[in-house]
């Protein structure tokens, strides 16, 4: 564990490294007391930071949802992080490269919220509370130097969250079984990537209750109105400046981001 | 260089006695894609000789991450006859006739009519009267699958056995190329994936074979069965296992061989 002064320290340098778009080597390296409650620790302060200047929680997302990306990591639970009203944006989102690192694409669902979800929600219950979903690019970053992450780093880092580009919202009744919708990322016109729901835990639905219960303290839950990216359905594709990529959704539509140059 | 008749025989012995061997690229390393064909069309009469019905094709390579790691731009063809066909109680013959078997989904089309001309991406949901969900067998008669271009097309595309789902119309299947697949062992999800994962739309395959087809001067029957190209990488079989395959608008297929 570590203390609030090394907690506060650690969030205020990714506050500078994700502003000025320049990375920090791994906290772990430097902090090796940093373990998985103090990551999210530092994330809280983080994220409590960005709100006092005034940033809005919106929702969350989460990540580490493969069997392959936990086995990589050594780690056999997801990981969570917050989303901004700033992070998400609307299709055809045009995003500077000059203030990203390294970024990385991923096609997901989000799922938008129409009830709270208690932290002992069931399956069925957190199924209950998806009002609508739409289909979604993450861009994901490192604050982080060269993506050397262990969980902890990228935890404290805000789950390496940097964009969610969110298209418009399908009434949940009308997609129907969430483990088989499909995901196609385009880059620059070609098929980067392919997957389908149940690469999340499964069923999506259990990153909302796995989300649910990792929230649960006193003033915090997954709200009416949040939207959630329950996790990756493929491996990140590396996104470069001049770079054009969509995700298409069975029934979802598509949603499209562009990479302006730096 | 090893001739297309003796290596037809060899590939014949690996298979019948399950016995994977050497590539013949290793000692020869001048064959080519067109060698392949040749040992591939006199396995093809061997069997028909023999008995066997042909049934229809399959392609393979259709991801652009295999043809990198082939070093190819297209993807090639495999012939299927109804020796290779499973079906409900006797799947347990998988693990008897092979001897590194492994599966992966796919999606089939039924050919609607003679496949004899070349389609285009606009004509191709034409010459097919339904599509389904399949899992296919292969079984490489190379040691760990270890193979090049020419090695692969003469061991037919790697072709063991198939199993297909039930058909439903393409008008009423949906969007192919965003159709999640899911294909899952025990319950547990191996690998997800959607028809885009074949050539960017899995009629793209069918498109690809009636030129293949039409450039070998050769036909499809009416009614034969197409499976266009593995959906995600391939999984080990194994005895007792549910082996699922699970397309959204196409349904589920599941393989449980039994012990050999």
């Amino acid at each position: 564990m570590i203390d609030g002064a090394l907690v506060q320290w650690l969030a205020d340098e990714l506050a500078a490294a994700a502003a000025q778009a320049r990375p920090v080597a791994p906290l772990t390296a430097r902090a090796p007391g940093l373990d998985l409650t103090g990551a999210y620790a530092v994330q809280r302060a983080l994220v409590r930071r960005w709100t006092d200047a005034g940033d809005r929680v919106v929702g969350h997302k989460v990540g580490l949802t493969s069997a392959a990306m936990q086995q990589q990591l050594g780690v056999d639970q997801p990981d969570s992080g917050v989303l901004l009203d700033r992070m998400v944006r609307t299709d055809g989102a045009i995003l500077d490269a000059g203030r990203l690192i390294a970024p990385r694409v991923e096609a997901e669902l989000a799922l938008v919220l129409g009830a709270d979800v208690p932290a002992g929600a069931t399956r069925d219950q957190a199924a209950a509370a998806i009002a609508s979903v739409a289909v979604a690019v993450e861009v994901i970053d490192s604050r982080i130097a060269d993506w050397r992450i262990a969980v902890e780093d990228t935890v404290a880092d805000n789950a390496s969250s940097a964009y969610a580009v969110v298209g418009w919202p399908v009434p949940v009744e009308d997609v129907g079984d969430l483990r088989t919708v499909g995901l196609v990322l385009h880059r620059n016109g070609d098929v980067a990537a392919t997957g389908a729901g149940a690469a999340v835990l499964g069923d999506p639905v259990l990153a909302l209750t796995w989300l649910a219960r990792r929230l649960a303290e006193p003033g915090k839950r997954l709200q009416a109105g949040q939207v959630v990216l329950p996790g990756a359905v493929h491996a990140a594709v590396p996104l470069a400046a001049g770079d054009v990529v969509t995700a298409t959704g069975s029934g979802l539509g598509s949603v499209s981001l562009r990479m302006a140059a730096a | 260089m090893t001739t297309p008749a003796s290596a037809a025989r060899s590939l014949r012995e690996a298979r019948l006695a399950r016995i994977p061997r050497r590539p013949f690229t290793d000692t020869d390393p001048a064959l080519d894609e067109a060698w392949g064909y040749r040992v591939q069309d006199l396995d093809r009469a061997g069997r028909l000789a023999a008995g066997e019905r042909l049934v229809g094709a399959k392609l393979g390579l259709t991801s652009r991450a295999k043809q990198r790691t082939m070093g190819v731009a297209q993807p090639i063809v495999g012939f299927l006859t109804d020796a290779m066909q499973l079906g409900t109680g006797d799947d347990e013959r998988v693990l008897g006739r092979t001897a590194q078997p492994r599966v992966e989904p796919e999606i089939a089309f039924r050919l609607a009519r003679e496949l004899d001309r070349p389609l285009t991406p606009w004509t191709a949901e034409q010459a097919v009267d339904a599509v389904t969900v399949a899992v296919e067998v292969i079984d490489s008669r190379y040691a760990a699958f270890g193979f090049r271009l020419p090695d692969v097309v003469a061991d037919n595309t790697s072709a063991a056995g198939f199993l297909v789902g039930r058909w439903t119309h393409p008008r009423r299947a949906g969007d192919l190329a965003t159709a999640g697949c899911v294909l899952s062992v025990d319950g547990a999800v191996a690998h997800t994936a959607t028809g885009a994962a074949v050539l960017g739309h899995p009629l793209r395959a069918l498109v690809h074979l009636s030129e293949h087809l039409v450039r070998r001067g050769e036909r499809l029957p009416a009614g034969a069965v197409v499976l266009a190209g593995a959906l995600t990488d391939a999984v080990p079989v194994r005895p007792g296992v549910v082996h699922r395959a699970e397309i959204r608008g196409l349904g589920a297929v599941e393989l449980v061989p039994a012990d050999r």
